[in-house]
């Protein structure tokens, strides 16, 4: 047993593993070396250093009571805990605990689909249903709903949406937290708790209304280490008719502000309820013409106006973006048009229709279709990409580290952003092609720079990586924007970030935790929220 | 005809593997007290149609009569379409020499459907490693 729980003497814990081999089977107990090394975060910016998050066991219920025997034995031995659903938060910490020396509580044996309602498109599940599972469920019923899953989509529809996770098909479904309906919760004093309209005894509403009556606290548990989710309610969107995806070519450098504005207005209109993704086909065709190369690979980053004549001499657009429509045919067929008028106000834009499905998809069509998360179907496929071949070899990049600024949805905004994470990745001597990228559009008002930083079984790469990010923290404070998500171990800094009025915020997190978690039980500095033993310490 | 446990024991390493294998192999088995005859069945073994190496794996896998399951680098069909079900049934080996994130993602879902570990992992080449993931028993 490599780790103990910090201040929990070897007896006391053997006494609770005991206890926890009681409550959920003694098979179900995992102490062994072996066992425990398979709750690493295989990303961990700290592989094999001190200060790596390591559980000191885990524990597997299959069943709230054994949740809450669980949260029982924990208070008695002041164990910490830190429950996972079935841990794929690759990039955000894994499986590892936020405090080392926890028990990690594996959820992944209470996997029950409980119900899927065709009628009103909605579900409930409990944490260990991974999106595959659901998706599963789903076809085997014969309902036509849709999942919306991240991609890879082995993660769980509870764990992704509590870390405010996001996915790829219709406004309303993308951000998983906010598609959510209904909770049950297991307290840190083991009472559980129903939100919404599940707290009325034989609710018939549980998982179409999402408020009940009085404050709605769904949001408290998310993020949060202030209770153990076992039961979500989800909904689901009706399978559409059909799917038709368009795009958009402009040829200069600030025709990125119309092209985002123009999109923005489709999005925010209704008009058209998918992604409005960016991209420059400049940085893609770089591996074919060494000058482009050249202009992209400039100390400092490429400039605009160097690129621009690029683009005019070779034909090749600045910017593009990528439409999605779902729904009906004939609608979608009228809003692509109208969309193709809106953008015909950006001189010398071109706008070109793309493929377009019906559904369901065959088989076939399952295999040959590109980014098939669009249509809400989970695969590992992203596994297989020749940037993961080489990320997971041993060295130089075993993997990754998100990096995730949410920033304002225009094209000023991104350009301010490029230059200021150009500079950092110049600072760092991080690929500036990197920095140069495009943000991501899961969100309908802001848009999300996502970097992926390497982490590696070599500790100068990590020591690297992690001064990095603390500077990326530092000039994105400076700049107004905020981190969406981070790995346990930056979650302190990313909250220090978030400080008005004296970090009123956390302050207020932590209150609430020293109320119902006083022996600090539950994922001690998740989010950067510590109970008061471990804060005052 | 070569027998499963046979295969496991000198087929994969006369034909695909380096020697290291050989001797890992072996030692691994001791180290957790078994003999070369208490290796498990393998339910299935999985190789890369797109390597020559993986697939004269396969091939001599399933001359010795072993299930075989081709994948080419993505592993969601063998997950979705297979190992989903047979580990719904309980624990059950598997053996292959695929690329790196094969394993590492079968490792996760093997872990996750019961109580199985990968308990041998060795490179290969520079590209394709040989592992096992068999169930782990405590009782």
């Amino acid at each position: 047993m490599a780790t103990l729980p910090p201040g929990v003497s070897s007896a006391d814990f053997s006494t609770a593993l005991e206890q926890f081999a009681e409550a959920v089977g003694p098979d179900w107990v995992f102490s062994s070396d072996e066992d425990v090394a398979l709750y690493r975060d295989a990303y961990s910016p700290f592989w094999g250093e001190e200060q790596e998050l390591v559980a000191s066991a885990a524990v597997s219920p299959t069943r709230v009571e054994e949740v809450q025997e669980v949260v029982r034995v924990a208070n008695q031995y002041q164990i910490p805990l830190y429950p996972i659903s079935t841990g794929k938060n690759l990039g955000y910490g894994g499986s590892a605990p936020s405090y080392s020396g926890s028990v990690v509580v594996d959820l992944k044996r209470m996997n029950r689909v409980l119900e899927i309602n065709e009628r009103n498109a909605s579900c409930l599940v409990e944490p260990g249903v991974s999106y595959f599972d659901l998706y599963r469920a789903i076809q085997d019923q014969g309902a036509k709903l849709w999942i919306d899953c991240p991609d890879p989509g082995w993660g769980s529809p509870i764990g992704n949406s509590l870390d405010h996770g996001l996915g790829y098909t219709m406004n309303g479904y993308r951000d998983h937290f906010d598609a959510h309906c209904g909770m049950e919760v297991v307290l840190a004093n083991g009472e559980v708790l129903r939100t919404g309209m599940g707290a009325l005894p034989g609710s018939k509403t549980w998982q179409e209304y999402k408020y009940g009556f009085g404050p709605h606290i769904d949001g408290m548990f998310s993020q949060s280490n202030f209770g153990i989710v076992t039961k979500m309610g989800f909904w689901l969107a009706p399978e559409p008719e059909a799917f038709r995806t368009d795009s958009v070519k402009v040829y200069k450098y600030e025709d990125l502000i119309p092209l985002m504005d123009t999109v923005s207005y489709l999005v925010n209109s209704g008009i058209m309820n998918g992604r409005g993704t960016f991209g420059s086909p400049l940085t893609r065709n770089s591996a074919k013409d060494p000058a482009l190369e050249e202009l992209l690979s400039r100390p400092g980053g490429p400039d605009p106006r160097a690129l621009e004549r690029y683009a005019a001499e070779n034909d090749v657009p600045y910017w593009t973006t990528d439409l999605r429509f779902y729904g009906l045919e004939k609608a979608n067929d009228a809003h692509a048009e109208y969309a193709r008028e809106k953008f015909s106000a950006i001189p010398g834009a071109k706008f070109e229709e793309g493929p377009r499905h019906r559904f369901p998809l065959t088989p076939e069509q399952q295999k040959t279709a590109d980014h098939i998360v669009d249509f809400g179907i989970p695969n590992m496929t992203v596994f297989s990409g020749l940037a993961m071949q080489f990320r997971t070899s041993d060295n130089p990049n075993f993997g990754d580290l998100f990096y995730a600024a949410v920033i304002p949805k225009n094209g000023e905004a991104v350009f301010e952003a490029q230059r200021v994470f150009t500079e950092v990745a110049s600072e760092f001597d991080l690929p500036l092609r990197f920095f140069s990228s495009l943000p991501s559009t899961w969100f309908p008002r802001a848009v999300v720079m996502l970097f992926s930083l390497p982490v590696s079984r070599n500790i100068e790469i990590n020591k690297k990586t992690r001064a990095a990010f603390q500077r990326l923290v530092q000039v994105s404070e400076e700049h107004g924007w905020g981190e969406y998500r981070a790995a346990p171990a930056f979650q302190d800094l990313v909250m220090n970030a978030y400080s008005f009025n004296n970090n009123v915020l956390r302050r207020f997190h932590e209150t609430v935790k020293d109320a119902i978690d006083p022996n600090g039980i539950l994922s001690p500095g998740k989010s950067g929220i510590w109970p008061k033993r471990l804060r005052d310490a | 005809m070569t027998s499963r446990r046979d295969f496991l024991r000198a087929g994969i390493a006369a034909t695909t593997l380096p020697v290291s294998f050989c001797t890992i192999f072996p030692s691994m088995a001791v180290g957790q007290n078994r003999s070369m005859h208490e290796l498990p069945v393998l339910y299935k073994v999985i190789f890369d149609l797109r390597f020559s190496k993986s697939r004269e794996f396969g091939n001599r896998a399933r001359a010795s009569g072993i299930s075989t399951y081709g994948i080419e680098g993505d592993i969601t069909d063998l997950w979705y379409q297979d190992l989903y079900f047979r580990w719904k049934q309980g624990p059950a080996a598997i053996a292959g020499l695929t690329e790196p994130p094969a394993i590492f993602c079968l490792e996760r879902f093997a872990w996750d459907a019961g109580q199985m570990r990968v308990v041998h992992r060795a490179d290969v080449s520079q590209n394709l490693v040989s592992w096992v993931i068999e169930p782990v028993y405590r009782s």
